[in-house]
């Protein structure tokens, strides 16, 4: 039951990134629809990143990660590299965990 | 020429770079984005495990390529049954139509077994790697180099780390390390952020997401593309007119 589980959902999400690939390489789309498509991805992204974060602000955690993503949307804005916005992001998660830790005992 | 029109133009405008550095480009973009995902993998693979059948959960890693619709299948099918475990994970994975169709307007000129074989490789993370290197206007070819680079970095780091998670059993299931994968995405869509209409977009279904946190699997996500793609183009228009 497990491989056929895997296999009908590897098989739509595989149609699911195939089919537009092959569609709308020959129709071309209205402007509305063109212009939705445009912002549907980036909008995708933001709510994937807002309930990934929201995962892990709980208890003791929300203002490390609310701080953290705050740095997070500085260093974005900022476009700087990946590896500095991790970087970033983590110190200040890291810090400020730590300091709410101490002022916990 | 509006502003819209000149940003779009910017965008497209083929830049060619060599393609040994697109190739190499795509593969150091993913590394720290694999090593984000690691945990979240090993958590799978964790659950695979417990799984009775742990091959069929691992090919999951290649066959659906996608974490969350990955995991609810595998514990959805333990809870409900087959039709409710491949309906909540199809629906998890319906933004990948999303997606695809924005990738379909960078790829026109993209031959055909390119898009065939592109498809398996089309996830969050890829999706907006690939957005954002053609929006520094990379030639086609550089594009397609760069993508396959980063999709089989990320598929195959991504297909290890939840082997090894299967190896190292339930004792990993406490990994608590859900702030970077955010840091990296925000990272990807960075410079979309600067541009007022995606800064509408960004924050229009960050809202929609928190409120629909408690919806059904992949719905309230569903409905944050529709309202953040809804307030862009209400907001295009507005920046136009």
């Amino acid at each position: 039951m497990t491989w056929l589980v895997i296999l009908a959902v590897g098989a739509g999400s595989f149609l699911f990134r195939l089919v537009p690939l092959l569609v709308l390489h020959r129709v071309s789309l209205p402007e509305g629809a063109d212009r939705v498509i445009r912002y549907a991805g980036c909008a995708a992204v933001t709510a994937l990143i807002t309930l990934s974060a929201r995962g892990n602000a709980t208890g003791d955690a929300t203002l490390p990660t609310l701080l953290a993503l705050g740095v997070g949307i500085v260093m974005a804005v900022r476009q700087a590299s990946m590896f500095r916005a991790l970087v970033a992001g983590l110190a200040v998660y890291a810090m400020a965990a730590l300091l709410i830790a101490l002022i916990a005992r | 020429m509006s502003v819209i029109e000149a940003d779009v133009d910017a965008r497209t405008a083929p830049r060619p770079l060599p393609a040994r550095s697109a190739a190499l480009d795509g593969v150091l973009t993913m590394v720290p984005l694999l090593a984000a995902y690691i945990p979240f993998a090993l958590v799978i693979g964790a659950a695979v495990a417990e799984h009775g059948s742990p091959v069929a959960g691992w090919a999951g890693s290649w066959l659906i390529y996608g974490g969350s619709a990955h995991l609810a299948a595998i514990r959805t099918l333990d809870e409900s049954g087959p039709v409710v475990a491949i309906t909540t994970a199809l629906l998890i994975n319906a933004r990948l139509l999303v997606y695809s169709a924005s990738l379909a307007r960078r790829w026109t000129a993209q031959p055909r077994w390119f898009r065939f074989a592109a498809a398996g490789l089309i996830i969050d993370p890829t999706w907006a790697a690939a957005e954002r290197h053609a929006g520094e206007g990379a030639d086609p070819d550089a594009q397609r180099r760069y993508f396959i680079a980063a999709g089989l970095t990320l598929g195959a780091g991504w297909s290890a780390a939840i082997a090894a998670g299967a190896a190292l059993g339930s004792g990993i299931e406490g990994l608590d390390v859900e702030i970077v994968i955010p840091l990296c995405l925000m990272a990807l869509i960075g410079p979309a952020l600067r541009s007022s209409i995606e800064r509408t977009v960004v924050v229009s279904a960050a809202a929609v997401a928190l409120l629909t946190a408690g919806w059904p699997a992949g719905t309230g996500l569903l409905a944050a593309v529709a309202v953040g793609s809804a307030a862009g183009v209400a907001r295009e228009r507005a920046v136009a007119s």
